[in-house]
């Protein structure tokens, strides 16, 4: 394997040193979105000191991780998990290992997006929820979200959509270009 | 020439097997003044010590080269033997040819080669080598203690016991320290106050002892045997030498201020005693809350006392003793929290306490006589979170130590609230619980058996739900997110250098290390003693640790004291730094960068500088043999040359290098 794409290289492109963590839990006790992890920021470390790089790129734990950063603020260590979550990103992406949801989540928000400028709430959910084949998802709170005009039914887009899409087609064209040259 | 005699070491195989030693053998004989040379296996042993005696006869050597083991391990060994045979026992240098050759180099060609070189340099020096005689220091017979805690009191008692003289300082009103505030004691569930006030009155009533409370030590100056100490005993405000200690002030008194004793939960009047069973028994007026003091009126305590002892216009005192040996025993306090950790609500809380406010809270001379209540509104609690490691075990906080004895004091406030609360329940969040100590593992198992429940895993954060408080936490060991609803979360601090230790520490001379603890003299086989001869150690101001460790080491530091105090006069080394008078400029960068505090500046009789040569007295330093280490700094810093390190002289150095280019 290229050694560019080790554990090792990815903890110190992240400057995380895995001996760092001791295993406290404070991390992943007051991760916001520790509930619908698997591994958990304590886990994320504990598996990079066994060494367990495949474990922490096939898991939900780098996709959810909002980089709130509560988790190094808090780590007596200073370890910071979400800058090598960020680098675990990178590389299950160029090995190809990206989660069916995680996925259409990004395809169908950045569809939306193109379409209008911003995220339209209500048809990303609905998107998603089909591509995802996900049905009823969170579908018994819309009401509740409708009546209390937490989520908007029309689209709102915003003025130059089309200067929005020209971004996004620059950051793909750059994006297609950095392919190539690492190929 | 001087006749020099060499002798080399096999050290069994140690050094024999990298070194060919009869080859350095012969080498050493062709060396300039060198009349004789011999190899023997083991040159430490009795018959080796006896070869070279018969060889100091036969051959009538002056200096002596031993190339054998590291002059740690044994150049008092054959400094003694030399004493033995008349010759001058610093006449001799040891080439260390086994940690520095033996031990680390393969190649024996090589190794023996070096080994040659070592010894061609060591007889180099040798024939530098001067007589040196040691000085006779006197041993003033008393010590002094710094801190009323538990330590300072065991090593005051065991060394007044052995028939000393001591001054016990304490800065507070009363002795005690932080071990009259506890509760109960781990892992006996003794009284705290049941074991600790009979030492306490012990101390009062030895006669060899001289307790000065409400005291601090003010300056040390002197050395080992023969310290200078002033102490500044604070005003008192009442005459200790009449009062009867009935409290009727006290009980008078208007003023009401938080008693930093009772961790705030309670008040206490300006005149006040520190607790019910204080030693001595006398209060003290503290002069930023009494009335009378701040703005002339009141006086009330005055009008109460039925002797007169209240005097408003008492002064700070200051006053020396001399002292042979100082123990110092400055202890901790708990470090502060709230400045620190605002994810446990930094302090908002009022049901956010640290364990020795529990202590105080559980404790029955105590604000609530005993009763677990919330600060907040006096309820009882049902359900108590715990939580360890706060401060301690976090170099982000700054404090990466373990504080080693609150995995035993959480595990003893569960069990002193299962003794109090029926149906309460105990969550214990932990990283790692530690019980090395004897009887300790057994407690823990008591805790967990009473009902504790253990959860591995740091609190996140506490954050609060209506009236109560929400520990949220990972359950590492589940590997799930917990939030525990408690109504008390009490909070295990670090132990950290009492306020003021770091000045004292300084004030001897002593070193702290990067967390302000004072550093012994060495971890594991002088640990009671500091760098600064006549200074030692005892408790947690060394580092932390639980009360047994305590009063052992206390103890020890006494031993200490007192196979210090028993002898008459000690003999100083005399590799010490000497100043040439008349080369000495007077600059004092010796006197700056001694890190001892061993030299100063003297005068003698010179003339002026420039044209008109002037009889004046002009400064030289002056060193004092007493407390120089020998360490050699001045030697560098000298830009005139005019100090030598004895036994060190530049010019032996420089024959010593110059001998490895012949």
């Amino acid at each position: 394997m290229n050694e560019n794409h080790t554990l090792e290289h990815l903890m110190k492109k992240a400057d995380v040193r895995s001996y760092d963590c001791y295993q406290c839990g404070k991390c992943s006790g007051g991760c916001p979105m520790a509930e619908g992890m698997d591994l958990g920021p304590r886990g994320i470390m504990r598996s990079a000191q066994i060494g367990a790089l495949d474990s922490i790129l096939n898991s939900s734990t780098i996709w959810l991780c909002s980089g709130c950063y509560a988790c190094v603020d808090r780590c007596p260590h200073d370890v910071n998990v979400p800058a090598f979550i960020e680098e675990a990103r990178y590389e299950a992406m160029r090995r190809g290992i990206v989660r069916r949801d995680s996925e259409v989540l990004n395809r169908t928000f950045l569809a939306n997006i193109r379409a209008f400028g911003r995220s339209h709430e209500m048809l990303l959910a609905a998107f998603y929820n089909i591509f995802a084949l996900k049905p009823t998802q969170d579908l018994t709170s819309l009401p509740h979200m409708i009546s209390k005009k937490l989520i908007p039914i029309k689209p709102d887009p915003i003025r130059g959509v089309g200067d929005v899409q020209a971004i996004i087609a620059r950051a793909e064209r750059l994006d297609k270009l950095v392919k190539e040259v690492r190929e | 020439m001087s006749k020099v005699g060499v002798f080399v070491c096999h050290c069994g195989t140690n050094i024999a097997a990298a070194v060919d030693v009869v080859r350095a053998c012969e080498a050493a004989k062709s060396m300039p003044g060198v009349v004789h040379a011999a190899e023997y296996k083991y040159m430490c042993s009795e018959p080796g010590q006896q070869m070279i005696l018969d060889a100091i006869k036969e051959y009538g050597l002056k200096r002596i080269v031993i190339a054998s083991c590291s002059p740690r391990m044994h150049e008092t060994t054959f400094r003694k033997m030399l004493k033995k045979s008349g010759v001058n026992e610093y006449l001799i240098e040891i080439a260390n040819i086994r940690e520095q050759v033996a031990w680390v180099h393969d190649d024996k060609e090589k190794a023996t080669e070096k080994a040659i070189d070592l010894i061609r340099m060591a007889v180099a020096k040798v024939c530098r080598d001067e007589p040196l005689k040691s000085q006779m220091i006197p041993i003033t017979k008393r010590a002094l203690v710094i801190g009323g805690g538990i330590a300072g009191i065991q090593a005051a008692l065991d060394i007044a016991d052995a028939g000393h003289e001591v001054t016990l300082v304490e800065r507070e009103p009363s002795i005690g320290g932080r071990m009259v505030m506890l509760d109960k004691t781990f892992p006996t569930l003794d009284c705290s106050a049941c074991i600790s006030t009979p030492k306490m009155v012990d101390v009062s009533a030895h006669p060899n002892i001289r307790l000065l409370a409400y005291s601090e030590v003010a300056k040390v100056e002197g050395y080992i045997g023969n310290f200078t100490v002033t102490i500044r005993q604070k005003a008192r405000y009442v005459n200790h030498d009449i009062c009867t200690g009935c409290g009727a002030c006290s009980e008078k008194c208007p003023a009401k201020v938080p008693s930093a004793f009772n961790k705030g939960l309670s008040k206490r009047p300006a005149i006040y005693t520190l607790f019910p069973q204080a030693v001595p028994a006398k209060p003290v007026i503290d002069k930023d809350s009494c009335i009378k003091l701040k703005s002339g009126k009141c006086g009330v305590c005055e009008k109460i006392c039925p002797l007169g002892c209240i005097n408003y216009e008492d002064e700070d005192m200051e006053f020396t003793e001399d002292f042979g040996a100082i123990v110092t025993a400055t202890g901790y306090q708990t470090a502060d929290w709230a400045q620190m950790y605002d994810e446990y609500g930094a302090g908002r809380f009022p049901d956010v306490i640290d364990g020795l406010t529990f202590e105080r809270l559980v404790n029955a001379s105590g604000p609530t006589e005993g009763h677990i209540v919330r600060p907040s509104d006096g309820t009882e609690p049902k359900t108590i979170s715990i939580i360890k490691c706060v401060g301690s075990r976090d170099p982000k906080k700054g404090r990466a130590y373990c504080s080693r004895a609150c995995c035993m004091y959480a595990a003893k406030h569960a069990r002193q609230i299962f003794g109090k609360i029926e149906g309460v329940r105990v969550f214990i969040f932990y990283i790692d619980v530690r019980t090395p100590g004897k009887g300790y593992e057994e407690f823990y198992d008591k805790t967990r058996e009473d009902g504790a429940i253990y959860v591995r895993g740091r609190v996140s954060r506490i954050y609060k739900e209506g009236d109560t408080l929400i520990c949220q936490a990972e359950d590492s060991l589940l590997g799930k997110q917990v939030r525990v609803k408690s109504d008390l979360v009490i909070l295990e601090t670090a132990m950290e250098p009492a306020e003021g230790s770091a000045s004292v520490a300084g004030m001897l001379g002593a070193a702290v290390d990067g967390d302000g603890w004072l550093t012994e003299a060495h971890p594991k086989l002088r640990p009671v003693e500091t760098q600064v001869g006549g200074v030692f150690l005892a408790g947690v101001c060394q580092g932390p640790k639980d009360i047994p460790d305590t009063v052992s080491q206390a103890s020890a530091a006494a031993a200490k004291v007192i196979g210090l105090l028993n002898k008459n006069e000690m003999e100083s080394s005399p590799m010490i730094a000497s100043v040439e008078a008349d080369k000495c400029s007077g600059c004092s960068a010796c006197e700056a960068i001694c890190p001892y505090k061993a030299i100063t500046m003297g005068e003698q009789p010179g003339r002026e500088a420039g044209g008109n040569s002037k009889k004046v007295m002009r400064p030289i330093a002056v060193v004092n043999a007493g407390l120089c280490q020998g360490c050699g700094a001045c030697t560098v810093a000298c830009r005139t040359g005019a100090i030598d390190l004895l036994g060190y002289r530049n010019r032996q150095i420089l024959e010593e290098v110059d001998a490895l280019w012949v």
